[in-house]
């Protein structure tokens, strides 16, 4: 019975925000507001030999200038969030404000508060600080060798934190190998760089001994429990709460040195504190991805992978913060992506280079180690003489296979990993320009044209507490429900989608329905908007909610109607008796008797909380084609189609879904063309500003040809997959592999992404040498 | 991105401004579109005591008609170059080059003078007023001056114009008949500035040989600059395809290359040629 | 970032690196220098208000020049900081004769930290190239009038 779920649907948030009736964080002024700014190192790797505030202290309307001496008892350091399995090295942690020494260049030195936020800024200018400079690393190649300069001193070595995971015969694989396919990836340091930048609000309230903080993020709980492990205060409760977010994309996950900063602050000054970020201080405050990865697969002449080996760096920069080793977890456990292969050793080491430090950013490890293999697929292509997708074909896990445990112990679910390259093909007139191709080189002139495919299956939900979610369902008197979700949106829709799921399990309209988050205190625990698991954990949760309101609410229309609770249908905002709908009465009219008979105390009306709890991820599969022209003269790179099938589940909005891909897709292609977080040998920024980093613009962006195909999953009730994180999990490396393609003409390697016109340029130009 | 304290004036005249300025010379900057300048002063790079503002001075926005050609006044937005009738007319490489200028937002702020007098060495328009021979004509109240453009792009950031003068006028002389010219520009992906941008104007004569060529480069060296060699080697020619490659290939000679982590020495240098090339031929089919 | 330059003088290479190391004629030559004091031998503190185009900052920092070996080369240290950020550098300069004049070949690697090399860099090589000209430049003229009044 699906009356709004699968509808195209208009997004509920867009008109306060097209509006500029939206609320963030800047938007905020409680009474009695102070400004912080943050002093931040311009050294990449330094002593601090002395700090002098005094000056600024001197300024007039200047309330405080704080240090790491500050601290000193009473904020610790930034824990991280560790994985089973996984080893790393303690005494990396990040510290709130730097201690005797700077390991990046926008490390938190000093935080200065003043009544406004232009004194504040004024007086920054007068702290001075004097650096000792040592030498520095930023290259995870040299970071990991012997003899290379040290990020942390006492830990003896740059390598801090290992996963290794395998399966199979491995030895045996490469014993019966026809070929071994030996080669080394590359994928970028990113700035996930939201449209909204960092930012809080703290306040604290000495009665009640609570520190509310007001923060744009994707999590309040995990902030709050974030924060409680921190605080050595006598406070007894944190409360966090997200006004709206301006997307996050992984990096607003992380408690980060300026909101622990503003919780002191507020403690020690009694006045709330506020700060907010600008665009070149977020542009090196966390960063993502920053890959190497050496990869040997063991094959056959007929192109099947027998075995696969795969060494990854991954960069971590000079400390961990909260989700430092998720993506070198997700990484080294999700290698295989959606093929048959029996036997693999992967290790992902994660080292410490003097750069800032790292987490997830859509997609989280995923879209890393998919480029290795799905370049290797092409490569593999290239070295039995096969066409790029039928050497997929032949290693995809068939559906027959599902459910499919891979040698990293990966658990597939279900679906039909085969079917979106079907379809994709077809889109894309796959054929139509292998022909053009063949005629463009056979001419030997003009334009090279190159075509990419990629693979690749994406799992949601996460891993241990984020499989679970809580959605407390309040029907009011009046017959209006409000859905209260630990889920954290910022930009997905999540109100119009979870509403459509509540006003069809009620059979009532999404209007009917509010949808309530960000609030720590709203629901009593929860995990926020990460590993696309809002919809598949949270949205079931919310499904389980609503279900849950339903069956007492049964209950109490079955009385007033005559009838057995499991013979009572909502629908059309009525309530009847199965097969005599003439005989209703109104929702609105069932939720008042219901509130009559509910406990005293709480939200009038009924309330129950739905909880949730996914087994185990559950896995989407997408199939992109990318069809692309290289001006071999310049090093230019045109689109001449790009293609996007993804098997997401059952939609419950594909207007959100599509314009998920388009966003994914968007940060895909900017991640294979263009973005890279640059810095010089000694540490400083190169791409440090938007004037350099390349975000892809409108512009920029091809006509995206976009289907769906809708296997359901047994995970969860709606039967959904996730669609988040997927769609940059497959672009960046259809990218690559067709401007490969392109170039393999000139009998040239593809660069390293992302593909700059230089690069490419340099790379034809320098075949060779 | 809060600058350090600075003072405003919004002077209605010339004359005031020109007053204020020479009263303050070491401390004020001009104001026109601000879209270099208040970048600079948000990052406290710049922290000029006082900010004269050009915008309400009268008289210095204007595209008229002027000896066959056209005057242009320094505070003609790129928007106005852009959708100007007159420019269409006279020269429209100048308004294909305004279009290309950062996007909608810069080109409804930043002024034609604001560039010029700016001089960035990865700016757009100066390689297009060199190779159309334009002039710029300043002032310091007692004495006004006019510069061609080939002498008023000097260094990085770098013009003739003193701290007391005012850049208030850009003339652009009459094409003759049998005249094609365009500008291509290899963008800076994240920021569009050129990596390397080259206008090229070609004057065919009655046999269809190229009369005249022009060939103003930015973004290659440290400043714009008319790149004299391969001019001279096309004008008298056939424009053959031979002869268009063997001209672009002497379009670097005597521009110092500069680097970036957008383009290397190696690569500009290239670049230059590559778009040297396709100008000219872009240019010769519009001039035929 | 590297920083090379070759700068032709009149006159004898010992005359020549004389003025170069003279801590007077390097106080009068750093462009926009506004104080220079000894600590020490060899090792100087100076303030100097540097720019280019409305970008202006003043910086303050230490001039050291070490390993002066005679009419042939010595070892310049710079290390500067200011609102805008900082300068470290490091530079051989080699003083040598030819053809009758002197040629003075520096090659130097400095590192620009702050906001100034996060927004600058693509002028960086080109505003220290005009800066170290001037620099040069002065010197010239000071080999010059050393010349004339010996
Ligand atoms: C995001 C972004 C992208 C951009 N992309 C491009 C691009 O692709 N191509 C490009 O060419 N440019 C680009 N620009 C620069 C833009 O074109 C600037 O607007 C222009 O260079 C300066 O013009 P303005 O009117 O804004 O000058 P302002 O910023 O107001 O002034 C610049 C300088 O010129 C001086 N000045 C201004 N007017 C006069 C005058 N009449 N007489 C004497 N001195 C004067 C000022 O004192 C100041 O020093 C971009 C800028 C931004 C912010």
């Amino acid at each position: 019975m699906t009356t709004y779920t699968g509808q195209w649907m208009l997004r509920r948030e867009d008109t306060p925000l097209l509006t500029g009736n939206g609320s963030f964080i800047e938007d905020m002024a409680p009474p009695g507001l102070l400004h912080a700014t943050a002093l931040r190192s311009v050294y990449a790797h330094a002593l601090i030999t002395r700090i002098d505030t005094t000056a600024a202290l001197a300024m007039p309307g200047v309330v405080s200038v704080i240090t790491s001496d500050d601290l000193e008892g009473s904020v610790g350091d930034l824990s991280t969030v560790g994985r089973p399995g996984m080893e790393w090295v303690e005494g990396a942690n990040h510290p709130v404000l730097a201690r005797g020494k700077v390991g990046y260049v926008g490390q938190l030195v000093a935080v200065v508060v003043a009544e406004s936020l232009s004194i504040a800024r004024d007086a920054v200018d007068l702290v001075r600080v004097d650096y000792e400079p040592l030498p520095v690393v930023m290259d995870i190649t040299e970071a990991a060798k012997d003899g290379s300069p040290l990020v942390h001193e006492h830990i003896g070595t740059n390598l801090g934190a290992s996963l290794r995971v395998a399966g199979g015969d491995l030895d045996a694989a490469f014993a019966r190998a026809d070929h071994v396919i030996d080669e080394h990836f590359e994928v970028p340091r990113l700035s996930p760089a939201p449209l909204e930048g960092r930012g809080a609000i703290a306040q604290y309230d000495p009665e009640q001994r609570t520190m509310t903080l007001w923060m744009t993020t994707q999590g309040g709980h995990h902030i709050k429990e974030l924060l409680e492990e921190t605080f050595n205060l006598p406070i007894e409760h944190f409360r966090v709460m997200a006004p709206d977010v301006g997307g996050g994309f992984g990096m607003k996950h992380h408690l980060y040195p300026e909101d622990a900063s503003l919780c002191y602050l507020a403690y020690k000054l009694g006045r709330p504190v506020k700060w907010v970020e600008e665009r070149m201080e977020n542009m090196v405050a966390s960063h993502a991805r920053g890959f190497a990865t050496h990869v040997q697969a063991a094959i056959d002449n007929e192109g099947h992978i027998l075995g696969f080996r795969a060494r990854q760096l991954a960069d971590m920069g000079a400390y961990y913060i909260a989700g430092t080793l998720t993506p070198i977890n997700v990484a080294a456990r999700r290698m295989l992506g959606p093929y048959l292969i029996d036997a693999a050793d992967i290790e992902c080491v994660g080292v410490f280079t003097n750069l800032p430090p790292t987490g997830p950013f859509r997609g989280a490890g995923q879209p890393e180690s998919t480029f290795c293999v799905e370049r290797t697929m092409d490569i593999i292509a290239a070295k039995v003489g096969l066409d790029p997708v039928e050497v997929r074909r032949r290693n995809l896990v068939p559906p027959s296979a599902l459910p499919y445990t891979t040698a990293t112990g990966m658990r597939y679910d279900s679906g039909d990993f085969i079917a979106p390259m079907n379809r994709a093909i077809e889109l894309a007139d796959y054929d139509r320009w292998r022909d053009a191709q063949r005629m463009q080189r056979a001419e030997n002139k003009g334009k090279l044209i190159g075509i990419g495919v990629a693979t690749a299956c994406k799992a949601a939900g996460g891993g241990g507490a984020s499989f679970t979610s809580d959605a407390r369902v309040v029907v009011t008197p009046q017959g209006k429900v409000k859905v209260y979700t630990e889920v954290s949106p910022h930009g997905q829709g999540i109100e119009t989608v979870f509403s459509q799921i509540a006003a069809d399990v009620l059979g009532i309209t999404p209007a009917d329905v509010q949808v309530l988050h960000g609030d720590s205190d709203m629901v009593f625990r929860g995990q926020g908007t990460f590993a696309s698991r809002s919809l598949t954990v949270g949205g079931s949760a919310t499904h389980v909610g609503a279900t849950e309101a339903r069956n007492v609410l049964a209950g109490v229309a079955a009385q007033k109607l005559g009838c057995a609770p499991e013979e009572v249908e909502f629908k059309d905002s009525k309530v009847y008796k199965r097969g005599t709908p003439g005989q209703s009465i109104s929702f609105a009219e069932v939720a008042a008797a219901a509130s009559a008979t509910a406990q005293p105390g709480g939200e009038p009306g009924i309330e129950v909380t739905g909880t949730f709890v996914l087994e185990d991820n559950v896995f989407s599969s997408m199939a992109h084609i990318a069809v692309v022209e290289v001006d071999p003269d310049t090093g230019c790179i045109r689109f001449l189609r790009y293609v996007a099938v993804h098997d997401c589940g059952p939609m419950v909005n594909p207007m959100i879904v599509e314009g998920q891909v388009h966003g994914g897709i968007a940060q895909g292609l900017g991640e294979a063309l263009g973005e890279v977080m640059a810095y010089t040998r000694e540490g400083q920024p190169l791409t440090g500003s938007l004037m350099d980093y390349h975000l892809p613009l409108a512009e920029d962006m091809p006509e995206i040809i976009f289907e769906t195909v809708n296997t359901v999953s047994p995970m969860n009730p709606l039967g959904v997959r996730g669609i988040g994180e997927a769609p940059t999990v497959a672009a960046p490396v259809a990218v690559a592999n067709a401007v490969a393609d392109a170039l393999s003409s000139l009998g040239v390697r593809v660069p390293n992404i992302p593909l700059t016109p230089m690069r490419v340029w340099n790379a034809i130009h320098h075949a060779g040498s | 991105m809060i600058p350090a304290q600075f003072e405003y004036a919004a002077p209605s005249s010339l004359e005031e401004a020109l007053s204020l300025l020479c009263k303050n010379k070491d401390d004020a900057k001009l104001l026109a579109g601000g879209h270099s300048l208040l970048p600079m002063m948000k990052l406290r790079l710049a922290q000029p005591g006082l900010l004269i503002d050009l915008g309400k001075v009268t008289g210095l926005s204007y595209v008229r008609e002027k000896d066959g050609g056209l005057a242009i006044g320094a505070m003609t937005t790129y928007q106005t170059l852009e959708h100007d009738p007159l420019v269409a007319s006279y020269f429209p490489v100048l308004a294909e080059a305004a279009g290309v200028v950062g996007d909608v937002q810069v080109r409804n702020r930043g002024t034609i003078g604001g560039a010029s007098a700016h001089a960035d060495p990865a700016a757009d328009l100066p390689a297009v007023l060199i190779a159309l021979e334009a002039s710029f004509t300043a002032t310091n109240g007692r004495r006004e001056r006019s510069v061609p453009a080939d002498r008023f792009f000097k260094d990085a950031f770098l013009t003739p114009l003193s701290e007391t003068e005012i850049l208030t006028e850009i003339t652009v002389p009459a094409l003759s008949k049998g005249s094609g010219a365009v500008y291509h520009k290899l963008p800076n992906l994240a920021s569009r500035f050129a990596v390397v941008g080259v206008a090229a104007v070609v004057t065919l004569d009655g046999q269809g040989l190229c009369e005249r060529v022009r060939i103003g480069v930015t973004g290659a060296g440290p400043n714009a600059t008319r790149a004299k060699t391969a001019e001279r080697y096309l004008e008298g020619k056939e424009p053959t395809e031979k002869n268009l490659a063997a001209a672009a290939q002497r379009a670097t000679k005597g521009i110092e290359l500069q680097a970036d982590y957008h383009g290397s020495e190696e690569y500009r240098e290239a670049m230059t040629r590559v778009f040297t090339q396709r100008a000219l031929a872009e240019a010769v089919s519009r001039a035929g | 970032m590297q920083v090379t330059g070759s700068y032709t003088f009149d006159g004898l290479p010992s005359d020549v690196w004389a003025v170069l190391v003279d801590p007077d004629a390097v106080a009068d030559c750093v462009p926009g220098c506004k104080s220079f004091k000894a600590m020490g031998s060899d090792k100087y503190r100076a303030i100097m208000a540097i720019g280019i185009a409305s970008v202006k900052g003043q910086y303050e920092g230490t001039v050291s020049i070490l390993d002066q070996r005679p009419g042939e080369s010595f070892r310049l240290v710079l290390e500067g900081s200011g609102t805008p950020g900082f300068v470290r550098g490091e530079g051989v300069v080699n003083v040598v004769e030819k053809g009758g004049k002197t040629q003075v070949d520096v090659t130097g690697d400095a590192e620009v930290g702050g906001i100034i090399g996060r927004v600058g860099h693509r002028i960086l090589g080109r505003a220290s190239k005009l800066l170290i000209d001037e620099y040069f430049k002065c010197m010239r003229k000071k080999v010059a009038s050393t010349r004339v009044g010996s």
